[in-house]
């Protein structure tokens, strides 16, 4: 703890260095998320880089009683938006080029190529909060920190996404 | 399906990633070529800035805190709750999505926001009105924090009457019964509802929404289901009605999915989810697709019975999946519903679809302005309409300034009002109160970024969207 709180103090100073040694934990959670959002590993990383350089230009805000990871991964979230909102286009038809049949999805069951397409065509925030919660097994806390959002809207944006990919049991044990 | 094997699935579709350990290094070097260009803020200097706004706050707070408590005058109409036991497991308050969410002006000065904050002032300070009655049981650190009873709910229709709602848990089950407090007076004062019986069994979550169509008639759509993990289905819908104003409740009807003929075949999933009644007896119930073509539930004898209603599908939407959002209905005959789900053509966002006979038929109007992603959309009645869409060609490296859009005719045409906003992303809600008058609640300034403080900026303007002004909004969320 001790060691943790000189580098939040040493980073809020100004030292680059001591703020890597904070962040550099969470990087590799950071990366799976940007792979998770954006289906590009060149572009996750590149996501990732520019993430780390605005946490540290907005770290003077960082509140010493927050956790990190949530933060960060808040900032990878928002770059992720930007990235998929800019390349709108070109991201479509990355999409659609590999649903028509690249080896990596020709190598997947039906059913999951199917989820594929249906996760891919979900709103940022729908994919958001199921990257989250099932690809980097955060809790509905940790999720909730992440989105800003309560708790329990966390747990109701994960049903409503689960929602859209048909994957709870609502429809099937009410009809 | 549980939460292992959702996990398993979603794994397996969205593929694995190895992380590059030359990453770590990578984004040092960037950082030290990005620190090179732009010299971060100083934390001192940030700091300083926060004190003087904590500092502020806690002024706002004495001073406004002080007034509320002189002019609040809680009328609970009935005796509090027993102290009985309750089921282990119950959480003994909610917590709302953000600070300042859902503001609905009814006066360029005067105007709600969720959890019972009201602000006389055009937005600039907002005090919670929230009845103390309505705080039973609930720990005092929460009320400290600004924290809200369980089951919160809420629904504002003018500048001074407004309801608010919560549940109360029993030994036998967290959702017993719930009470609605109501007040006349812009909440100085309030009145509490007999107990309304919500039959939710042990184990389940439920979800409760208020509405009224004038100070008399008014519904309660209740929507619970068993937790099977940590999330739950909605598998119980009831829908309860008042006509004095609040105070007593009757079941109007019990639904489900199944009951109302959605098709068992349908590619696309459906599902019964929100309620906004156009008038005490015509309803609409924002529901999924049927094969390709949005749906809506609607009803004509004030939610009694249900049927579906099928929209023409707008261009911009493709197949499955699609979904249908919440009607807004102007003086009943005229409605827009946004219609979104997988895009077709493009970029353009939510797509709109119209009525201007009640809702017996539908037309899906023209693209928003196809020049960015439409972000969001407020309808100020049935001709005013305003657009925040992104700029043209946006691309990383340039400014994220979104434009603003305006449409005098419903929506068919939009013409451009300002192009140089300082309006960041997201725009969590445009709400404009006239043709001048409006407000904008976002999460990140084009200019400065995040705000300092609670999480969102306040942004207002009085000239049609020309220019706006940052408010620095001070909110007393401390419960009495």
């Amino acid at each position: 703890v001790g060691t943790a709180t000189t580098s939040i103090e040493d980073a809020l100073a100004g030292d680059q260095r001591a703020f890597m040694e904070l962040l550099e934990p969470e990087l590799p959670g950071a990366y799976r998320l940007a792979v998770g959002m954006l289906r590009d590993q060149p572009e996750a990383e590149d996501a990732v880089q520019e993430a780390v350089l605005k946490a540290w230009k907005s770290f003077g805000r960082f509140r010493r009683t927050s956790e990190l990871r949530p933060w960060l991964f808040t900032i990878v979230a928002n770059e992720c938006r930007r990235r998929r909102r800019s390349r709108w286009w070109s991201v479509i038809r990355v999409w659609r080029s590999e649903d028509e049949g690249q080896a990596s999805v020709s190598t997947l069951d039906p059913a999951t190529a199917d989820l594929r397409r249906a996760l891919n065509r979900l709103p940022h925030d729908q994919r958001l909060v199921l990257i989250l919660r099932y690809y980097l097994d955060l809790s509905f806390e940790e999720v909730a920190q992440t989105l800003g959002v309560s708790t329990k809207a966390a747990m109701s944006r994960t049903y409503r996404a689960l929602e859209r990919l048909r994957m709870t049991p609502e429809v099937l044990d009410d009809e | 399906m549980n939460e292992a094997t959702v996990r398993e699935q979603l794994r397996a579709a969205i593929g694995d990633s190895t992380y590059p350990p030359e990453l770590s290094s990578k984004a040092a070097t960037r950082l030290g070529q990005g620190q090179g260009q732009e010299q971060r803020q100083p934390a001192g200097w940030v700091l300083a800035v926060v004190t003087a706004v904590l500092a502020a706050a806690i002024v706002a707070t004495i001073v406004f805190g002080s007034n509320l408590m002189k002019q609040r005058a809680t009328v609970p109409v009935q005796p509090p709750p027993s102290q009985a036991p309750v089921l282990a497991g119950c959480q003994n308050f909610s917590q709302l999505n953000q600070q300042l969410a859902s503001i609905k002006m009814t006066s360029v000065t005067t105007g709600w926001a969720e959890g019972g904050l009201r602000t006389t002032d055009g937005g600039a300070h907002w005090s919670n009105t929230s009845p103390k009655a309505s705080l039973e049981g609930m720990p005092a650190p929460a009320v400290q924090n600004g924290l809200y009873p369980p089951g919160f709910g809420d629904f504002y229709l003018d500048g001074s009457r407004a309801w608010e709602l919560r549940t109360y848990a029993t030994a036998g089950t967290c959702y017993d019964h719930a009470s609605v407090f109501a007040t006349t007076d812009g909440g100085r004062s309030w009145q509490r509802s007999a107990d309304i019986q919500l039959e939710i069994p042990a184990g389940w979550g439920a979800t409760l929404k208020l509405q009224f169509v004038d100070g008399t008639r008014g519904w309660l759509w209740v929507q619970a289901g068993p937790r099977t993990s940590d999330f739950f289905p909605f598998i119980q819908h009831t829908l309860y009605s008042t006509s004095d104003g609040g105070l007593h409740w009757n079941v109007v009807s019990r639904l489900t999915s199944a009951a109302l003929g959605f098709p068992a075949s349908s590619d696309c999933p459906s599902r019964l989810g929100d309620v906004v009644f156009a008038s005490p007896s015509a309803a609409w119930m924002e529901t999924g697709c049927t094969g390709a073509e949005p749906m809506l539930l609607m009803s004509s004898d004030g939610g009694t019975t249900w049927s579906i209603k099928r929209l023409p599908k707008p261009a911009a939407v493709g197949a499955c999946p699609c979904w249908t959002g919440l009607p807004k209905f102007f003086a009943q005959s005229h409605g827009v519903v946004e219609v979104s789900g997988n895009l077709a053509t493009g970029p353009q966002g939510p797509a709109l679809v119209v009525t201007s006979d009640g809702g017996r038929s539908w037309q899906a109007l023209p693209p928003t302005p196809s020049t960015g992603y439409t972000l969001t959309v407020d309808f100020v009645d049935a001709s005013s309409w305003w657009a925040v869409l992104t700029e043209p060609g946006w691309n990383k490296g340039q400014p994220t300034h979104d434009w603003l859009y305006k449409s005098i005719d419903g929506g068919h045409t939009w013409t451009l009002v300002q192009k140089n906003l300082p309006l960041g992303f997201p725009v969590i809600q445009l709400a404009f109160f006239d043709s001048e008058h409006g407000l904008a609640v976002q999460s990140q300034n084009a200019s400065s970024g995040p705000p300092i403080g609670p999480g969102v900026e306040l942004l207002t303007t009085s000239d049609g969207g020309n220019t706006w002004t940052t408010v620095i909004a001070q909110v007393n969320p401390g419960n009495p």
